[in-house]
């Protein structure tokens, strides 16, 4: 559902010279540009990223001197204030945000700062967060850790440079993503597959996708890079209390550890399918769904998990929320 | 659309509760009844450590701690961070019975 008075933030994301600027140019080209604002972070002291952006965006703003997921947040909300407030006096007031973050940044802070903020609550919200992937550099995948965090946080991942790369490796890479982050969509960043991806996932009634794709996960992810996961099958908790409770407590003190959440839930007391999503510590507002029909998976949670068994979590579940009959 | 409360579970009217507040005297009825049972159950789990919780929608969960003093936190996450402040262990969910 578009709630055109509260303008969706996405977060670009990807490890350093994975494609992000390129990818963006791509988007605004194509059709983002007079409808978007951009914000673009730069780690060094001296900004280079906005000479490569060859902007179709009316409103584009670089954040300097620092990551944008530590030192730089409070420049992001005034940022992002200054654009809400201009908005209304510009000729083709945008409709989204772009946020491209540099080649390290940890995405989860950009959104704990979007759900975080007051001000910014009445004017934003989190919209998807894209992460693009090198196809030809397959193996830092392995390496870098903040390649994990941005993977696993992505709702979509963009697999860029596979003409270098050769189908081989990047088909290796996908079957990689799927089992780093098997809740995202994988793409790639030839045409209009974004725009076209960001514009369903602005206008879909809330995330009813989220159960198709959750139908789709019958497998069972071989573990790798110590990134594991599970999918908890259930009927309805027995007492909503009870799961949020052990949900938020199972966060709290295992969050770091927990990469991802996400799951559709029957609510019986009500009659409705409820969507749960999360990233580490950072939870979207769940959300009732509006489905057509009941995925077939039935009511289930997905976590992925780094140095925890998954199969713990989904004994804790068992155990402590329980399940009606 | 319905989304369900930070604080307790329940759910309300709207895009969201922080933006738009909850719809109709069903929906507040209801935020107060799961409000008192998260309290309850939250009140359980930590009766070893003495600590009990009351729930006021509007203004979230009371929380007492043996000492003497009341903390309110907004949601459930604000309050398993201030167990943390308070240097209080959380149970952990992953532990046996």
């Amino acid at each position: 559902m578009i709630q055109s008075s509260i303008i969706p933030v996405h977060v670009l994301t990807g490890f350093l010279g994975s494609g992000k600027t390129t990818l963006l140019n791509r988007a605004l080209d194509a059709g983002f540009g007079p409808e978007t604002a951009v914000i673009v972070n730069e780690f060094g002291d001296v900004g280079l990223d906005q000479l490569f952006l060859q902007t179709r965006s009316e409103e584009t703003i670089v954040l300097k001197s620092g990551c944008v997921c530590c030192t730089v947040r409070t420049d992001l909300v005034s940022t992002l204030l200054s654009l809400a407030g201009r908005r209304g006096g510009l000729p083709h007031p945008f409709r989204r945000i772009i946020v491209e973050t540099s080649g390290i940044s940890d995405p989860l802070p950009i959104l704990q700062t979007l759900r975080s903020d007051f001000n910014l609550l009445t004017r934003f919200r989190v919209g998807a967060v894209v992460c693009t992937v090198d196809a030809s550099q397959c193996g830092e995948i392995q390496i870098a850790r903040e390649s994990v965090a941005q993977i696993t946080a992505a709702d979509v991942i963009v697999v860029t440079k596979q003409n270098i790369a050769g189908g081989l490796a990047s088909h290796a890479v996908r079957q990689r993503l799927a089992v780093l982050n098997p809740l995202a969509d994988v793409i790639s960043p030839e045409g209009k597959g974004l725009i076209d991806w960001i514009y369903r996932h602005e206008t879909m009634p809330d995330d009813a996708a989220r159960a198709g794709y959750l139908d789709a996960l019958s497998f069972a992810p071989a573990p790798t890079h110590n990134v594991r996961s599970v999918v908890i099958r259930t009927t309805a908790p027995a007492s909503w209390s009870r799961f949020a409770i052990w949900l938020t407590r199972l966060v709290a003190v295992h969050g770091d550890r927990i990469l991802r959440v996400k799951g559709v839930l029957f609510d019986a007391e009500r009659g409705v399918w409820l969507g749960v999503h999360g990233v580490r510590r950072f939870f979207y507002p769940p959300v009732h769904l509006a489905l057509d029909r009941d995925p077939a998976c039935g009511s289930c949670l997905v976590f992925i998990t780094e140095g925890l068994d998954p199969a713990r979590i989904e004994a804790s579940y068992r155990r402590l929320v329980g399940t009606e009959a | 659309m319905y989304l369900m409360c930070g604080l307790c579970g329940a759910l309300g009217q709207g895009p969201s509760w922080e933006q738009e507040g909850i719809a109709g005297g069903e929906a507040r009825w209801r935020l107060r009844r799961q409000a008192a049972a998260v309290a309850t159950e939250l009140t359980s789990l930590l009766a070893s450590k003495r600590i009990t919780v009351g729930a006021n929608p509007d203004f979230g969960l009371i929380v007492s701690f043996p000492t003497g003093g009341t903390d309110i936190v907004k949601d459930l996450a604000e309050f398993w961070h201030l167990l943390q402040r308070r240097g209080v262990g959380i149970p952990d969910p992953l532990d046996g019975p």
